[in-house]
């Protein structure tokens, strides 16, 4: 019994280092006025800040993920990142 | 629902009971402020919002990043000015500028309970440039989620991961920066900064702290004191849990430009009607860099009369001319590399595998046209040919076969570099005629001497609507073999060239490193050639930016009577041994004018024959021969100054050497 005990801490220390390392940590949320577009200062290429601020986190090497609706309930994402981008009101 | 862009109700309770239960937030648009104003959701943030045109004194005034900003906004951002009024729209309410600075662009607002943390951007992040110094996107990027990740510890990010000075002139000290960005919350302490190995000095403190999303620059010299190639170690301890210690390799080597030095400084060459003779020029370098040239013979004078010169020189004989190219098909569709050129009206790029001049000018790369040309200009695709000289594109010409072409279904392009024959083979198979579908096999090739040949293998009946020949950069000059009009046949060759009949060298180009000189063979073949005078020149193109081409000329003085060896006398060279002093082993040329017995033979102080290196009949032309400092007993002799001698039946001569221990 105590084997098993010791056994499944493992498991889930093991488990928790995974989701930790890989697991869904960050959220992008493309929520942009699509009007807006600009070209990469970089590249050249036409871009919106979703596309940018994607680039960078693959960039630095993090794992994220990228939707157009928020999740109703995003307790698992340490971080939110919510894109509504550029447009002209005044 | 609210149209992207804007954070309904919904959504704000969502995000905002995300934050009470532990979240991060970076929220991030122009208008963020002007929309969720007043709401709880916006209070997270502990932003103020700023109307269009405010003044903005807690914030500085930032000026776009080059333009990029006020391009960036395709709705009516016409200047830098405009850009600052719409994106300074935040202010510290409850919260605080985050890295406030110009540098780092602080249009951000971060707050923070004891659930959450937020960042607010009006600056939108991906309209910024990336630095060339500090890598702002990044590193701001980990800032951010440094601080959103509430991550503790010092996090060190350097501009390089190594240091190249690169070949510099010996006394011109070089300097160069390393810029160390801090992206993490912790207080970044680096100790023990030091430079291991030779060659470099690190002047600055051993201990440096770095604050959260600060930098700091650090000068490495190079002071390339002494000649030689330098590698050493920038090393330093960090607190950086993920980089306890930094490693930062640091190269570079200080050597003096290369300084060619010739000799001869000119050819003048006596040789009777129907001989052949070989004259040696050697090319040294005085400098401490490695010396590259390449040698390009142009004369006007000769037995090829049949078509041009044009203004550079270039003349062009073919097959069916008695003293004209001899017409092979070496087929390079199983030895070659598939080009790749296929579709109609397009190019390949390839790279030239020697230095190639065409009119004078170094051509590095080639494109091979689909429609049966070459060009060193940019226009690979063009169909309809024109006659030359033609200020049309393409310039820059080499046209064995341009017309309407195409791979069709079975065509392939091919090329090889022949290195026996230091040349170039560009193959077209089975290339297509676009309007008739007839098939051609033809080949360009292009030879390290400047010399162009084309050859025609099997041809399309379809032949009087190509235009065949070359043509320079601007159409000025050029050589038109054949425009529109039956001239190509089956079996036949057309050789383009600069170079007369009677001379050529045994290379065209190579490198030279200090005290090693090269030796190359003037090969003169007066076997057609009519009693009376010959003039050609020499150009010796190479990387000494002082002398970057020198010009010998060649007198050739064709002699009326043809004596019995057909060589006119001349005395044997020897030159200066290479390495010299040298251990173990030394290389010495020699130049013999005509074929015949020779010695050569290694002497000591006391004028006593240690040994015999040569001592036969030997041909016309440059030889090597090595000493590895064994005598004729078979034993090696003491450190000390030797001579070397050379001696023929009517010429000799003595040069010195020194082996050392």
């Amino acid at each position: 019994m105590k084997r098993l005990t010791i056994l499944g801490f493992i498991i889930f220390f093991i488990l928790n280092l995974f989701l930790e390392l890989n697991g869904q940590l960050l959220y992008v949320w493309d929520h942009e006025n699509n009007s807006f577009s600009f070209p990469d200062p970089d590249t050249g290429e036409y871009i919106d800040g979703t596309l940018a601020i994607s680039s960078l986190l693959t960039e630095i090497g993090v794992d994220f993920e990228r939707g157009f609706d928020l999740p109703a309930n995003p307790v698992d994402y340490d971080i939110i990142l919510v894109m509504l981008g550029s447009f002209c009101e005044s | 629902m609210l149209p992207p862009g804007t954070v309904s109700s919904e959504q704000q309770v969502i995000l905002t009971d995300y934050l009470d239960n532990g979240g991060s937030i970076y929220l991030e648009g122009t208008n963020i402020g002007s929309d969720h104003n007043g709401t709880e959701f916006w209070d997270c943030f502990g932003a103020a919002y700023l109307g269009q045109g405010a003044l903005h004194n807690e914030i500085e005034v930032i000026q776009g990043d080059a333009d990029n900003f006020a391009h960036a906004c395709v709705f009516g951002y016409a200047s830098n000015t405009y850009a600052d009024i719409y994106i300074n729209r935040l202010a510290p309410a409850s919260g605080q500028s985050l890295l406030h600075s110009q540098d780092q662009f602080s249009r951000i607002i971060n707050n923070e309970d004891d659930n959450f943390r937020t960042i607010a951007s009006t600056l939108i992040m991906g309209a910024l440039a990336n630095d060339d110094i500090v890598s702002k996107k990044i590193n701001l990027m980990k800032c951010y989620l440094a601080y959103l990740l509430n991550y503790q510890e010092a996090q060190i990010w350097l501009s390089d991961t190594s240091l190249d000075f690169g070949t510099v002139n010996p006394g011109d000290s070089q300097i160069k920066k390393l810029y160390i960005q801090n992206t993490g919350q912790g207080q970044l302490i680096l100790s023990e900064i030091q430079i291991i190995g030779d060659g470099f000095i690190y002047e600055g403190p051993q201990e440096l702290v770095i604050e959260f999303g600060t930098y700091l620059e650090i000068e490495v010299i190079f002071p390339a004191f002494n000649q030689g190639t330098y590698e050493a170690e920038l090393v330093m301890q960090s607190n950086d849990p993920e980089l306890m210690e930094v490693i930062i390799p640091l190269t570079g080597s200080c050597f003096a430009p290369p300084a060619i030095y010739v000799i001869p400084s000119e050819f003048i060459m006596e040789v009777s009607s129907g001989a052949t003779a070989i004259f040696p020029l050697q090319i040294l370098n005085n400098g401490g860099m490695e010396l590259e040239y390449s040698l390009e013979i142009i004369g006007q004078s000769g037995i090829r009369n049949q078509g041009g010169p044009d203004d550079y020189g270039h003349n062009w004989q073919d097959s069916r001319e008695e003293e004209g190219p001899v017409f092979v098909w070496n087929d390079i569709a199983s030895t070659g590399i598939d080009s790749g050129l296929t579709g109609n009206n397009n190019y390949v790029d390839i790279e030239l595998p020697f230095p190639f001049y065409f009119f004078g000018a170094l051509q590095g790369q080639v494109l091979i046209s689909s429609n049966g040309y070459l060009t060193f200009g940019t226009d690979g695709i063009d169909q309809s040919n024109d006659p030359i000289p033609s200020t049309a594109e393409p310039n820059d010409l080499i046209a064995p076969f341009w017309d309407d072409l195409n791979p069709g279904s079975q065509g392939k392009n091919y090329y090889l570099h022949d290195e026996e024959t230091a040349s170039l083979i560009i193959q077209y198979s089975d290339w297509e005629k676009y309007t008739s579908g007839e098939t051609y096999d033809f080949q360009v090739v292009l030879e390290s001497s400047g010399n162009i040949l084309f050859f025609y293998n099997q041809m399309g009946s379809s032949l009087n609507s190509a235009t065949v020949g070359i043509e320079n950069h601007d159409a000025t000059d050029g050589l038109e073999i054949a425009f529109n009009e039956s001239f190509l046949e089956n079996e036949l060759a057309v050789r383009i060239s600069t170079i007369p009949d009677w001379i050529a060298l045994s290379s065209y180009y190579g490198e030279v490193i200090t005290g090693q000189p090269d030796l190359i063979e003037l090969q003169i073949d007066a076997s057609e050639l009519a009693p009376g005078s010959y003039e050609a020149i020499l150009l010796i193109h190479s990387n000494d930016l002082a002398d970057p081409e020198l010009t010998l000329s060649l007198h050739l003085q064709v002699l009326g009577t043809s004596n019995d060896n057909h060589q006119i006398a001349q005395n044997p060279l020897l030159f200066q041994n290479y390495p010299n002093p040298f251990n173990p082993e030394t290389k010495i040329d020699f130049f013999l004018p005509a074929d015949g017995y020779m010695e050569l033979v290694i002497f000591n102080l006391r004028g006593g024959k240690v040994k015999t290196l040569v001592n036969d009949i030997r041909q016309s032309g440059l030889h090597s021969v090595f000493w590895d400092g064994i005598d004729d007993n078979g034993k090696r002799v003491t450190s000390g100054v030797y001579f070397y001698k050379i001696k023929t039946d009517i010429y000799s001569i003595t040069k010195r050497m020194i082996l050392l221990k």
